[in-house]
């Protein structure tokens, strides 16, 4: 089994910063504590990516503040806050902004791990998805074009047509995309296609 | 009052009678100028009479050659006994000029009986200065009421005369005056008064000024002016009825005062009474007002802040317990790794336990007393208390207190409300401000031998136009305030012979002091 990505936990309350990282290191998880959400923002780009565990309350600026600047820096990692108060207006706003989710205080274990996981299946998405926009970048518009209609499972023939060129250019095309993405399988063109389709 | 509204009136009915006595006067004046107007017809027109009798005596003397004594005489006679005024009537002849006693003649002569006639020595000098045709007057006895009136016939006929001698007290008939009236005649030095039934009115003592009218007659020979005389009484004057109805209608008006002044200061004193009952219900409004936001503060706003730092230690507590029951079950964990994790469950319950027995002692429903408040201790539960709060809007609480802190005297409960309102104060002005770096300063010395508590932020500071107000009640400029905050921090200041106050200091922010008085001066002083 893979291990499990680590967990970023933000609060300046070390008591708490401590006690939740025992627990969560008694399911055996990796978890890198920070005092302050500032100090996690600077690290961030060289971290691996993994599960944020955030305190809404805290100095200089509050968990919401850090979900806004991460999002805004293209930064997809899921996002737990927690919060003493039973906060409707910030717990809206959270999810609004793709919190995985909103949690109380104090916790319980199972509420905090269940939450975790769901994290950690978010992060997979986002990482898969990161990983093909990655690839999909790479190809130019006419590739791209070329590569939606072979994964919709058209003959080069045909594409050439639709596309207006050659069929040798066509095939060339595909030659240049398989280097690219690192595979010729029509099932991975497939997959591509449609994150293309899902992210033009 | 009452005196007032007597004097007014009695101005009213004074003023109200002097117009009423003037046009009374008025009316008694122009019935005496009626009335001499009548009687100076009556007379002219019987000394009109009398240039006729003249005229007509003087044609019958010159009718033909000779004088005709007999008919004349006949005429006169009958004259004389239709006018009982003309008294006498002569004809008289005389030699030169001016007449000389010798050729004196009296031709014709018709008297009345007693009255003695008319002698030459009265009547020279006008017979020497009348003209012909023209009849002249003349007074023969001075004092008397008689006069004569000559008529000198035309020369062509010789020197004659004729000579009416006339009573000007039988001019006019006391009938036919005005009762109310006596007239005097007068020409030249004769003169006679007539009056009604002879009476002539008295004058009153305190009676309206005696009134006349004179008119001059325009009669050549016989110039002869009349004087009406009045002296009116009160009753002429006809004044009790309007006056009395005058005070009567003065009456109403007044009374109608009286009635307006008593409503309307009844009116004024249910107004008093109304208003003094707003201010008492304003007042105990206020002060429930204040008390129920007292009760906010301290329970609500202050609770809120407790509860997320006793939410704290119970998340720490709850995570650190539910790993060591995990570790416990896990055959490899080093007993000291539950030692220390076991070791600080106790010192986070010891946490929670602090932040309750903090928050029970300010919010416990004791009554405020006076007594040692130990500012520094204070502003450090206050800063605990309100430090997750203040963190979570970005906001650096910085303390500074003096060596030694300073001891005031007044309940530290309040003085504790006090700082948590100014506190929160700040933290709502900083928080609605784009401000960076956003900080408060709570600091806590001496100044001016008192107590001094500053509560200063890097904010916008407080309006200008705010300023003189900030302590009132209800003059919140934040759109979810009650504006409360400030004005119990005043009342409870004040409440322990405090003083508070609101500045903009130069360097930017806004800054509250309080001055408590110094807890050692109070122990001196009792």
């Amino acid at each position: 089994m893979m291990p499990h990505p680590p967990v970023y936990l933000i609060d300046d309350d070390s008591a708490v910063r401590d006690a939740v990282a025992l627990l969560l290191a008694t399911y055996g998880m990796r978890v890198e504590s920070f005092a302050h959400p500032l100090d996690f923002l600077a690290r961030q780009p060289e971290l691996e990516p993994g599960c944020i565990v955030v305190d809404l309350r805290m100095p200089a600026i509050t968990g919401l503040q850090l979900q806004q600047r991460l999002s805004e820096a293209g930064c997809g990692w899921p996002v737990i806050l927690l919060t003493g108060h039973g906060d409707m207006q910030a717990c809206r706003r959270a999810f609004k902004a793709g919190a995985v989710d909103f949690l109380g205080k104090p916790v319980d274990e199972h509420v905090l791990m269940e939450a975790v996981n769901t994290a950690f299946a978010a992060l997979a998405r986002y990482r898969e998805q990161d990983e093909q926009r990655s690839l999909l970048a790479r190809l130019t518009e006419r590739e791209r074009q070329v590569l939606v209609l072979v994964g919709q499972g058209y003959p080069t023939k045909e594409i050439a047509a639709a596309l207006g060129l050659s069929p040798r250019t066509v095939e060339t095309h595909r030659a240049h995309i398989s280097e690219k993405i690192g595979s010729s399988s029509v099932v991975e063109f497939a997959r591509l296609a449609q994150a293309a389709q899902a992210h033009p | 009052m009452a005196a007032t509204l007597l004097a007014a009136w009695v101005a009213v009915v004074l003023a109200g009678s002097s117009v009423l006595y003037r046009q009374a006067l008025e009316r008694l004046r122009a019935e005496l100028e009626g009335a001499a107007d009548i009687a100076a017809g009556l007379v002219s027109q019987r000394l009109a009479q009398h240039d006729a009798h003249l005229t007509s005596l003087a044609a019958l003397a010159q009718r033909s050659d000779r004088i005709l004594v007999d008919e004349i005489g006949q005429v006169a006679g009958a004259i004389r006994s239709f006018y009982p005024r003309i008294e006498g009537v002569d004809l008289v002849a005389w030699e030169g000029d001016p007449p000389e006693p010798a050729g004196w003649r009296t031709l014709v002569s018709s008297h009345r009986a007693g009255l003695e006639p008319v002698a030459l020595p009265q009547l020279a000098p006008v017979l020497a200065s009348a003209q012909p045709g023209r009849p002249v007057s003349s007074v023969p006895r001075p004092g008397r009421s008689r006069y004569v009136l000559v008529k000198r016939l035309p020369s062509a006929v010789g020197r004659f005369a004729l000579v009416l001698t006339i009573d000007l007290a039988e001019l006019v008939a006391g009938e036919e005056l005005p009762a109310w009236g006596q007239l005097e005649l007068r020409l030249g030095p004769a003169s006679a008064r007539v009056g009604h039934g002879g009476a002539a009115a008295r004058a009153e003592r305190f009676g309206p000024p005696a009134m006349t009218a004179e008119r001059m007659l325009d009669n050549a020979g016989q110039p002869i002016s009349l004087r009406l005389v009045r002296q009116p009484g009160w009753s002429d004057l006809a004044l009790l009825r309007p006056v009395a109805l005058l005070a009567a209608v003065a009456l109403v008006p007044l009374g109608l005062a009286v009635l307006l002044a008593v409503q309307r200061r009844r009116a004024a004193q249910a107004r008093g009474e109304a208003e003094r009952a707003r201010q008492a219900t304003r007042l105990s409004e206020r002060e429930t007002a204040q008390a129920h936001a007292a009760r906010v503060n301290a329970m609500g706003e202050m609770a809120s802040g407790i509860a997320h730092e006793l939410n704290q230690p119970l998340t720490a507590l709850l995570s650190q317990s539910q790993a060591a029951v995990r570790l416990a079950g896990m055959p490899a964990t080093d007993p000291a790794v539950m030692r220390r994790v076991l070791e600080a469950n106790v010192q986070q319950a010891r946490r929670a336990a602090d932040i309750l027995d903090r928050m029970r002692a300010y919010v416990s429903a004791r009554p405020p007393a006076a007594g040692v408040c130990e500012l520094g201790r204070i502003a450090m539960d206050m800063a605990e208390l309100m430090r997750a709060d203040l963190s979570a809007r970005e906001i650096r609480l910085e303390l500074d207190i003096s060596t030694p802190p300073p001891l005031a005297w007044a309940d530290p409960v309040q003085v504790g409300q006090v700082m948590h309102n100014l506190i929160r104060n700040a933290a709502d002005a900083l928080a609605g401000s784009g401000q960076e770096n956003r900080h408060i300063v709570l600091r806590v010395d001496e100044a001016d031998d008192m107590a001094r508590i500053v509560v200063s932020d890097n904010g916008p500071g407080v309006a200008a136009d705010m300023l003189p107000h900030v302590f009132e009640p209800f003059r919140s400029d934040k759109p979810d305030g009650m504006g409360l905050g400030l004005a119990i921090c005043e009342s409870i200041v004040h409440r322990f012979d405090g003083r508070i106050e609101a500045a903009n200091p130069s360097g930017g922010g806004a800054a509250f002091t309080v001055l408590l008085p110094l807890a050692r001066r109070k122990e001196h002083a009792s």
